[in-house]
């Protein structure tokens, strides 16, 4: 089946993304969706063929071979390579020159623009590491806020591309102020996409919460760019899509807040509802998840999972958000209970007993769900708790511990008193506190207090358990 | 003769005065009594009692300790004794007269009196033990035909040697050197129940030299009523040999290896604690990484998997571990980690125990040179139990069919699995009721039972009483605390500190400090200005 999304995406004929991650996006789909590959990789290649990064080119053609060795795009073309390699060859020296002109000229304005070409340069031709050398060195060279601002917007698409999440959010902050730094009011234009992409980061750094507290306050003014305008200064598809932050962000919500929080920030929040209109099904199922609907909701989120596994920056987080939604769905669910029927789980999470006994089990195991599994009558029971019973069963357990403990130190120190600490035999253990190097030599072996002779005999006895 | 006679019985006084001494007037009296016996030569006491019979037959061991005690050493090491049979150990062998008469003095020595002679004493447990154990090691080379005697002979010094250091410190807070000789002679004997009365006393403190004068001023003689132990069993009284290290890490590490022998984990886990984290001045002992080893092995055995004692992680070593001590305990016992490890994800992830035993396997070479295999058996064995105890955190109630199906060796066994569920819960490790709707075991529902119900719960009464107990023990510790406080006040090193801070402290208070303190403050003084730009 062919995903629902990318039916309607090609149907409308809508450029989606842009920038660098179409080609990993379209890479990531050819080599994981089953029917689209073909399509995906073939696009891949001739959309690497535009551009001028060699590595991505590579890897789209090997990626092709791999799967369909006789397709006429699965050989390398290895006169573009080398075009492109000499044309970016000169194109690096060319600007190289330039900026070590401007220095020598001492004018701060061209010198941030020489590196500004070359840090773009770099990330065009895909070493993203010497983009980031190049964008990070105009920090010297900044006249006014608004430098700053493009500087950091550079490094945060950078970082995004290396997938260095934390840098990435460390320049988010910086020109967004908070948390002790002094922010840019001139970065205000720019609020929904450093907003977005410190979401994202967050996301892929499986801060679920952190993600979705960011994705939903994002300012509704990215959600009408124009995505196929390029003049357009609002449109972030280098990154990801209004799209995207309604997915994420809802996504993320569902997995880590409970159900009074997502009717009051997701979906009273007036700014987000620009957002989840685009993606109406995730508005529907936040909507189910609050009113208690769980199998509805569960229902239209598995029906786009085929979708979303093939999202770039989803993908490696998806299941652990569906698991995350379906759990707490579960655990939501059975808290007016002290037991619930198997079966009438299993009806109430579309699934069948024998998968929702492993689910429960695995659940209970990692601690997220406070319940036992009966087999025998086949049903679910609450854990009871008792809370005086337990504080005292810790109380006692903590003045055994003590007990213990105190026990332990005082022989140490009894031991200490008495001059009965180990030490080394002498002329071989070092004089005073020095354990370095003379460990290392003298090893273990200069130990000389084997339990020799008679201890052997004694120690010999712990065979009597055999 | 006679005046020897009456020489030995000459304290104490008989009849015993009606106002009963003084602690100065007894310590007087028999410090001269001690000085006169040790002017009688050894040939007169072991010579016999001109009325016929011997000396032994005449005193009282329990009135004239000291006497006895003196009588006794000398026809132990009497040349008479030696020529008739060639060695000590035959006239003084098991059995033999003098054997008995020792082990009954054992038994009924004066408390008091004995702290006088502590050498002498020391002598004679360390004589008895030493001959026990020769007896052993002949007996043990024909186990098989070993007759009642036999067995009898090296195990009668347990009881003696026993009830002599329960006698001589009824609190057994203080280490001698004679628990390691008593500990070490029931682990070769094999009769651990026997050493139980002397381990379970808790040992808190280890013979020191303390300041005498300091010492003398509270308790100034052997004879007056101590508060601990420690302060008349010290290094002077010669009631413990002079220690070092390995002894007390001996003593604990056999005294762990006797409650292994028992099973008592919890008892052996603590002991190896205390020797793990003895303290350690530059390399860790051999001992200690003995203990180590056993450690890793017994805390499985009995904590099993962490998630049931409500910790997340394993048992940890105590924190008094010393760092670099523990490093080489890891590097030395990787493959005792290892097994560990495996155990714990084995146990949490409900995995069977196919990966368990390859490990252990693989490590036999370890185990065996370590003397370890028994200890590595039964960690595959308690592998089961844990894993059946594990699935009270998840189930509430299970068929045996379902138990077999997760945990057995065997995935057919299901009469094994029932017995052994059975069984676990008879002997109080689960708490659990079974019932048995048909003869089929596969049928039989096993329901863990909650805190607060089936076999093993308890009332909030018995839980109350529980903490008031535990209570009472904190506070026990608390005064061998103070006890021990008092000791670390007298030390030289102390004293000394405390006498150089009162001199500063004086420094300060007047004017007329000398040069260097001045200098010494003013460059203080200075430092701190610095500190606080």
């Amino acid at each position: 089946m062919e995903p629902a999304y990318f039916t309607k995406a090609r149907q409308a004929d809508r450029v989606v993304v842009d920038g660098r991650t179409r080609v990993d996006r379209l890479l990531l789909i050819g080599t994981t969706s089953t029917y689209l590959y073909l399509e995906a990789l073939k696009a891949a290649v001739a959309e690497a063929k535009c551009g001028r990064d060699i590595g991505q080119y590579e890897r789209a053609v090997s990626a092709l071979r791999e799967i369909v060795p006789n397709d006429p795009d699965a050989t390398m073309d290895n006169a573009w390579v080398d075009r492109v390699k000499k044309q970016v060859k000169s194109e690096t020296d060319k600007m190289e020159l330039e900026l070590k002109g401007y220095k020598n000229n001492l004018i701060k304005e061209s010198i941030r623009m020489g590196y500004d070409d070359l840090g773009s340069h770099y990330h065009r031709i895909g070493d993203l590491s010497k983009s980031n050398k190049a964008y990070a060195q105009i920090r010297e060279f900044c006249t006014t806020n608004t430098h700053v601002v493009i500087m950091s917007m550079h490094l945060v698409n950078v970082c995004i591309d290396q997938r260095s999440w934390f840098a990435a959010q460390n320049h988010v902050q910086r020109i967004r102020g908070g948390s002790g730094l002094q922010g840019y009011p001139e970065a205000e234009k720019n609020w929904a996409k450093l907003t977005a992409a410190h979401g994202l980061a967050s996301m892929a750094q499986a801060n679920y919460r952190d993600a979705a507290i960011e994705l939903i306050s994002t300012d509704p003014r990215m959600s009408q760019a124009k995505l196929d305008d390029p003049e357009d200064e609002e449109a972030y598809n280098e990154v990801l899509t209004p799209n995207d932050i309604a997915v994420y962000g809802g996504l993320c919500a569902m997995a880590s807040m409970s159900r009074e929080e997502l009717q009051k920030r997701v979906l009273e929040n007036t700014d987000f509802r620009n957002y989840l209109e685009l993606e109406p099904h995730i508005r529907r199922a936040i909507q189910c998840f609050v009113s208690a609907k769980y199998s509805q909701c569960l229902k239209i989120l598995d029906s786009y999972k085929a979708d979303y596994l093939l999202d770039i920056y989803l993908q490696p987080h998806l299941l652990q958000l569906y698991y995350e939604i379906r759990s707490k769905a579960i655990r939501q669910y059975f808290i007016p209970f002290s037991c619930v029927k198997l079966s009438a789980l299993a009806q109430a999470f579309n699934t069948d007993e024998p998968t929702i006994e492993k689910e429960l089990a695995q659940m209970i195991k990692r601690g997220d769900l406070q319940a036992r599994l009966d087999l025998v009558d086949r049903v679910l029971l609450a854990k009871k708790t008792d809370g005086r019973r337990e504080v005292h069963a810790d109380a006692l357990a903590a003045a055994k511990e003590y007990e213990r403990t105190l026990h332990q130190r005082f022989l140490r120190m009894g031991n200490i008193l008495a001059g009965l600490e180990v030490k080394g035999p002498k002329g071989q253990g070092s004089q005073g506190g020095g354990f370095g190097g003379s460990q290392e030599v003298g090893g273990f072996n200069g130990v000389g207090d084997l339990i020799g002779g008679e201890g052997r005999g004694g120690t010999r006895s712990g065979n009597a358990y055999r | 003769m006679d005046a020897i006679l009456q020489q030995l019985l000459a304290f104490p006084p008989h009849p015993p005065p009606a106002n009963p001494p003084s602690d100065a007037e007894y310590d007087k009296q028999i410090n001269i009594q001690i000085q006169h016996l040790n002017h009688i030569p050894a040939s007169k006491l072991t010579a016999p009692v001109p009325g016929g019979g011997d000396l032994l037959d005449v005193i009282d061991p329990s009135v004239n300790t000291i006497s006895y005690l003196y009588v006794l050493l000398a026809q132990i090491n009497s040349p008479s004794g030696k020529q008739k049979a060639g060695s000590t150990s035959d006239s003084y062998a098991p059995v033999s007269l003098l054997w008995l008469k020792t082990l009954e003095f054992m038994e009924r020595f004066d408390h008091i009196q004995i702290r006088y002679v502590g050498n002498e004493f020391r002598r004679l447990v360390e004589m008895t033990a030493a001959n026990a154990r020769l007896v052993s090691q002949v007996s043990s080379y024909s186990i098989k035909q070993r007759t009642v005697i036999d067995k009898v002979q090296p195990f009668a010094a347990i009881p003696a040697i026993r009830s002599a250091i329960l006698r001589v410190d009824p609190s057994g807070a203080t280490f001698t050197s004679s628990h390691l000789i008593f500990v070490r002679l029931c682990l070769e004997a094999r009769v651990y129940y026997d050493a139980l009365p002397v381990l379970d006393q808790n040992i808190y403190y280890f013979p020191t030299s303390t300041n005498k004068a300091a010492q003398n001023n509270r308790f100034p003689y052997f004879c007056s009523d101590h508060e601990s132990s420690s302060t008349f069993i010290t290094p002077e009284s010669g009631l413990s040999a002079k220690l070092v290290y390995r002894d007390h890490l001996q003593y604990f590490l056999y005294g762990a290896m006797i409650y292994m022998g028992l099973k008592d984990w919890k008892h052996a886990l603590f002991f190896l604690e205390v020797v793990i984290s003895s303290p350690v001045a530059n390399n860790a002992s051999k001992i200690q990484v003995e203990a180590y080893k056993k450690w890793v092995l017994v805390r499985l055995l009995y904590k099993g998997h962490p998630v049931l004692t409500a910790f997340l992680k394993p048992l940890a070593v105590p924190k008094t571990t010393n760092s670099q001590a523990l490093k080489q305990y890891r590097a030395l016992a990787k493959a005792y980690d290892a097994l560990a490890e495996i155990f714990h994800v084995g146990i949490k992830e409900g995995h069977d125990k196919q990966r368990l035993i390859e490990e252990a396997q693989v490590g036999m070479q370890f185990w065996d040179s370590d003397c370890n295999r028994g200890l590595v058996r039964q960690v595959l064995e308690a592998f089961r139990k844990f894993s059946i105890l594990q699935l009270q955190s998840t189930f509430a109630a299970l068929t045996v069919a379902d138990i077999t199906r997760k945990t057995s060796p065997d995935p057919s066994d299901y009469a094994g699995t029932g017995r052994y569920v059975v069984n676990l819960i008879s002997s109080g490790q689960l708490n659990a009721t079974i019932s048995e709707p048909s003869d089929d075991p596969k049928s039989w529902i096993i329901r863990f039972s909650d805190p607060t119900s089936g076999p093993l719960a308890r009332s909030e009464e018995q839980q109350h009483d529980a903490l008031v107990k535990q209570t009472r023990k904190v506070e026990d510790l608390v005064r061998h605390i103070r006890e021990l406080d008092r000791k670390l006040s007298l030390t030289k090193d102390y004293i000394g500190d405390a006498k150089k801070k009162k001199k500063e402290q004086n420094g300060e208070g007047g004017e007329a400090g000398s040069a260097w303190t001045t200098h010494g403050e003013g460059f203080d003084h200075d430092e701190d200005m610095m500190a606080d730009l």
